[in-house]
């Protein structure tokens, strides 16, 4: 009786079968497009606020989906990728800035509490919106590098490398809060009007980044994919679970884990710059240290390590999230908890790493 | 943020107070004398103001040594004949003496006596001059009233009009201050004075002598000095860079005492606060991210036992911090071996899940106390006998409840580490740390160790949480960022190891402290990681690690 | 030193605080050569090792791989990749991953993470893959995880990760440990087979029946000392020997 196939340990549980992530792809491909193409009041039309909702979903799964790659196949567990999220998310907010000025002529309102009366130079190089991605993924990948330079370097690992991770985020955040500084402060980023030319507040551009998250959502989570099937993949999984051995057989590990981080990273700052337009703001909320151990729970629900069981979890918790605060705003804490609970002592595989034993289960009796 | 009440900031200056006994002693027996002859004195003083421009100034000088000086029906009499003269009611008559004008009648202006004869004579008119020295004498004999705000407000009158003011009088009504305010502003009063002396050795003397009486006011003073007047001899010119270089000295100094002194009442409630997280880490290796809540609970604890006793028992009130110590800690600990039992035991050898489950637990309880007591600040009543502090040296004034945070803070430090070193329990603690196969294999019960553990590191948790209330301010995630600090104390230095916490926490306290207020917050944080990453690197397991060649 | 010098240590000393792990230690192993290391525990064999792959650095003395290459300013993956493969005393094979992928991941020793993600194995990979495969006598597991073998079988898997790599030198920490009689017998005719005359084998053992039949040299070691060194028969009738095995 093959008992260890129902190991504790998450194993390394990518499928090459490519059936269910094809259909999640469709799906998410499709119900953006449910408000353009069926009127309102027909029964599968979905309103612009739905629309809105399941674009900013995407860019949590997309958010989670870089978490995973380095906590679920690099074992490598970060509660600070809300930094990530926060640069990218930043940094489209300078771009909007910019294209909001030159739409409107008119500086933003925290801009003239500073009492300025020309806009900045330091955020004129966002003016371009190619230019203030490539930017942003720069900036992310650079913070990234230097924060897993110093780190793995220095051999600090597990729970230690988790702490400091919060640190920095807690750190990132009260900077963001300074008022002084010229980024908003405590309100934040906002008046956005233009992106690349399209008007935000019309229906169709929501629609359009909807579905370009989904789109990017697809792209980024099938080319994770292929990486984690491929022998960096194995590699990264070897990290995980035998660093020393590796090293041992040769592997200058710091340089896989390095690179594995900078591209989580890299993603982690896509999911904020697309995020940003949809919500219409940003402000230093999202770099609170409790946003990103949210991350990890969503992953830890989803199931780590299967890249799939990050999307998961991102999209039911976000869902429950909101219909929750609507519905019964005190309430949520409450139940992310138990949830949170329930899965890190029952379920250690997550909800797509239970059904994944139950079919393995199935398979062998 | 903290209560009316301790803005009395009551202090003792014990170090000039001497001298000025010395001088109040030689005062007073030429103000005995007075006291000898009231009432030819009294009409000396009248005819004087009535007759004679010339002796305005010393007959005011008298009065107000009547009303200092002497008995208590001269010390009014005095009053009075100033608040008549200054209410242009003094009759100074041709025959029959001078009088008052009251509100019915006249009195005589020596007995105060009625006077029955009829007055016809207008008041005297007050001149200029000597309305001017009547304001003083006022300024003079309120230096010397019971009230305290009465001192002050003269004092300051009195350093305003600095060129005029009566010396030993002055010197007198030091000696009899009894306020802090009130003697810095009349020793800068004389100050003042003698450095607008026409007498450079009476100006040089002055200089040195607020040399060795450094302030912020005497610093002031002295540059004033320096810029109004660059002709001063050279002899004095030495003796001002000297005294502004001993008092720059010695100010900096105080003000880095005063850093270090903030630093350490931090330091302190950090110490508890890791001391916990150290052992349960050390222990169990559990990452407990609800630690920080602990503190919360222990602060809301002792809340309620503050408004308890001020319902039910208002004479015990001030002892509400002292009772609330076994209170909260008895608090927490339950709740910790609650979830020790409940979640924790379920997750041991996996920190990255210990980790997500406290967290959880931790917004949980975050809410529910948001719901109970609501989310923003509790305001807690400082117990009176920590209000207030002392100046221990110029720039370095020490409040009460600091110190007491301090003390309790190594007050706790040293029980823990007695229980842990020196009773049964802290061996049973420390042998399964160290090996937990072979302290089983010994017969020891693992896993109530690890139950009471936990319990005593949330209990401890509590216990920082109580001295908090006294220093910091107290709301549902008041938790979040200092749990953040306190696993930096751990991971600096080294899990499990007492002494290691003690020495991280006090270096993190004072680094914090030390970069916040000139580079804020953020660099205070950045800088700390700083630290650790580079120590970490050395030293992977912290800087007085338990396990070593692990 | 000689030409066909693998290994040459010289006065090395390590410390661990106030505890000296190894003193004055002078020891020198030829290709060709299997040298048993023997000695009580704690007398700074596992310790040797650990110098030798770079996880620990000595306070003084020399470690030299092929006479010219210095062993003391290398790290692990470097010395690895210079041809030195260990053999850890608990088996560390990679649970996750099936058998081939981990020979696989062996066999790549450390290319740069573009070329890994990039490239596909040579043909002479698979080939070599396939036979250390049937070397160690795993080929019908290739398939299945490593956390479902047996424990023996770990072992040979562990080598086996080694041996794709064509070391040099070649450190066996314990090899039997916890193995049974016929798995132990596997493996003696395992390392028999693996003797070349361009590999220098050093074998950490406590059995001593597999070191007699294994090993050319031994050297005994204790309390960071070499005792004694020579053939089995010579050790075995050493008195100092005798008197740190029989003695105290």
């Amino acid at each position: 009786m093959p008992t260890a196939a129902i190991s504790l340990r998450p194993s390394f549980r990518i499928s090459s079968q490519l059936g269910l992530p094809a259909l999640l792809v469709c799906v998410a491909l499709v119900l953006p497009l449910f408000n353009a193409v069926f009127p309102p009041g027909h029964p599968l039309h979905l309103s612009l606020f739905v629309v809105n909702l399941v674009g900013q979903i995407m860019c949590f799964a997309l958010l989670a989906l870089a978490l995973d790659f380095v906590w679920g196949l690099l074992g490598v567990l970060s509660l600070g990728h809300g930094i990530f999220f926060g640069i990218g998310g930043y940094v489209m907010g300078f771009h909007l800035l910019n294209s909001a000025y030159a739409d409107t002529q008119v500086l933003p309102d925290f801009m003239q509490f500073m009492g300025w009366s020309t806009f900045p130079a330091a955020l004129q190089p966002f003016a371009e919106l190619p230019v203030a991605v490539l930017l942003g993924l720069m900036m992310a990948v650079l913070v990234g590098g230097v924060v897993g330079l110093a780190a793995f370097r220095s051999r600090i690992n597990g729970v230690y490398f988790s702490i400091i991770t919060q640190a920095l985020t807690y750190a990132l955040m009260l900077l963001l809060f300074n008022n002084d500084l010229g980024l908003g402060g405590n309100n934040g980023l906002t008046g956005f009007t233009l992106l690349a030319g399209f008007d935000l507040a019309h229906e169709s551009t929501q629609v359009g980044l909807a579905s370009l998250s989904a789109v990017v959502l697809a792209a980024v989570f099938f080319l994770l994919r292929w990486l984690a099937l491929s022998s960096f993949g194995q590699a990264m999984v070897a990290v995980r679970d035998d660093e020393a051995r590796l090293r041992f057989l040769g592997f200058r590990t710091d340089r896989i884990k390095l690179a594995a981080w900078c591209l989580s990273a890299a993603v982690a700052a896509l999911a904020g710059m697309l995020y940003v337009p949809q919500v219409g703001i940003i402000n230093p909320g999202i770099v609170s240290p409790m946003l990103s151990v949210e991350i990890a729970v969503w992953v830890a629900i989803g199931g780590r390590g299967t890249l799939i069981g990050a999307v998961l979890g991102a999209v039911i918790l976000n869902c429950l999230k909101f219909w929750l605060s609507a519905e019964i705003p005190s309430a949520w804490p409450f139940v992310l908890a138990g949830i949170t609970l329930l899965i890190t002592v029952a379920l250690q595989n997550g909800l797509w790493g239970g059904l994944q034993q139950l079919r393995a289960l199935r398979a062998t009796a | 943020m903290k209560s009316l009440f301790d803005r009395l900031r009551g202090s003792v200056r014990w170090r000039c107070w001497l001298q000025h006994v010395l001088i109040a002693c030689l005062c007073a027996p030429v103000l005995q004398a007075q006291a000898a002859m009231p009432a030819q004195e009294r009409l000396s003083i009248v005819v004087s103001i009535c007759t004679d421009p010339g002796s305005y100034r010393s007959a005011m000088d008298r009065v107000v040594q009547v009303v200092v000086g002497t008995s208590p029906e001269d010390a009014d009499w005095g009053k009075t004949f100033l608040e008549r003269l200054q209410a242009v009611a003094l009759i100074c008559r041709e025959q029959g003496g001078p009088v008052f004008k009251v509100e019915h009648g006249h009195v005589d202006a020596v007995t105060l006596e009625p006077v029955t004869d009829a007055v016809d004579e207008l008041p005297m008119v007050p001149t200029l001059v000597l309305a001017r020295l009547l304001k003083n004498s006022q300024a003079e004999t309120e230096l010397f009233s019971p009230d305290v705000l009465t001192r002050r407000a003269a004092a300051q009158r009195m350093s305003q009009a600095y060129a005029q003011i009566n010396e030993p009088l002055v010197r007198l009504a030091l000696s009899k201050a009894a306020d802090a305010e009130v003697m810095e502003t009349l020793e800068l009063t004389l100050a003042k004075r003698s450095l607008a002396s026409e007498s450079a050795d009476l100006r040089v003397g002055a200089i040195r002598a607020m040399g060795s009486a450094p302030s912020e006011g005497t610093r002031t003073l002295l540059k004033n000095y320096q810029e109004d007047r660059p002709d001063m001899g050279p002899g004095e010119r030495a003796a001002l860079t000297q005294s502004l270089s001993q008092i720059n000295r010695v100010l900096w100094v105080g003000k880095a005492a005063s850093i270090i002194f903030s630093g350490l009442s931090y330091a302190g409630v950090l110490l508890i606060t890791a001391l916990g997280l150290s052992i349960v880490f050390g222990l169990l290796g559990v990452i407990n991210l609800a630690h920080g809540e602990f503190i919360m609970i222990g602060a809301y604890a002792t809340f309620v036992v503050e408004k308890w006793l001020q319902a039910h028992a208002p004479g015990w009130f001030d002892a509400y911090v002292f009772l609330a110590i076994p209170f909260a800690f008895v608090v927490c600990a339950l709740i910790g071996m609650v979830l020790e039992m409940t979640i924790i035991r379920h997750l041991y050898k996996r920190p990255l899940e210990t980790l997500l489950a406290t967290w959880a637990v931790s917004i949980a309880l975050i809410k529910l106390v948001q719901i109970l007591f609501g989310s923003q600040n509790v305001e807690f009543i400082t117990p009176s006998f920590l209000q207030g502090g002392v100046q221990l040296y110029p720039a370095l004034f020490v409040t009460w409840n600091r110190v007491f945070a301090i003390a309790l803070a190594l007050v706790i430090f040293a029980a823990a580490y007695a229980l842990i070193r020196h009773t049964r329990f802290g061996l049973l603690i420390r042998a399964t740390t160290q090996r937990r196969d072979t302290a089983r294999a010994l017969g020891i019960p693992a896993p109530s160790i690890d139950r009471m553990a936990f319990g005593l590191g949330s209990g401890l948790a509590g216990l920082a949480g109580v001295v908090l209330t006294q220093i910091a301010s107290v709301n549902p995630s008041m938790g979040t960022s200092f749990v953040i600090d306190a696993f930096m104390v751990v991971v600096l230095g080294g899990a499990g190891s007492l002494v290691g916490t003690a020495v991280s926490s006090l270096v993190l306290g004072e680094v914090n402290q030390l970069i916040e207020p000139f580079y804020g917050a953020v660099a205070a944080k950045v800088a700390v990681l700083l630290l650790i990453v580079l120590i970490i690197q050395r030293r992977p397991q912290g800087l007085f690690a338990l396990k070593t060649r692990g | 030193m000689n030409p066909t010098t693998a290994l040459y240590i010289n006065g090395l000393n390590v410390r661990f605080g106030g505890f000296a792990a190894i003193t004055d230690l002078t020891l020198e192993i030829r290709y060709g050569q299997t040298r048993a290391l023997i000695g009580p525990n704690g007398a700074g064999k596992t310790t040797l090792m650990d110098v030798i792959t770079g996880k620990t650095r000595p306070d003084s003395g020399e470690v030299f791989l092929d006479r010219t290459l210095d062993l003391t300013v290398l790290n692990e993956a470097e010395i690895a990749r210079s041809g030195i493969g260990r053999k850890f005393q608990k088996p560390s094979v990679f649970e996750a991953l099936p058998v081939s992928q981990n020979l696989e991941l062996a066999v790549r020793r450390g290319l740069g993470w573009s070329a890994m993600v990039m490239s596909r194995l040579s043909s002479v990979q698979h080939e070599r893959i396939d036979e250390v495969l049937e070397t160690i006598g795993l080929q019908q597991k290739r398939a299945r995880k490593a956390a479902e073998l047996s424990h023996g079988q770990k072992q040979w898997l562990e080598i086996g990760m080694l041996l794709v790599a064509d070391p040099k030198v070649l450190l066996l920490d314990e090899p039997v440990a916890g193995m049974t009689e016929s798995e132990s017998e596997r493996t003696i005719e395992l390392i028999a087979s693996l003797r070349s005359p361009d590999r220098a084998i050093v074998v950490v053992e406590h059995d001593m029946e597999f070191v007699d039949r294994v090993a050319d040299l031994v050297s005994v070691l204790h309390e960071g000392r070499l005792l004694g060194e020579g053939s089995m028969q010579a050790v075995r009738t050493n008195p100092k020997v005798i008197q740190v095995y029989l003695g105290r």
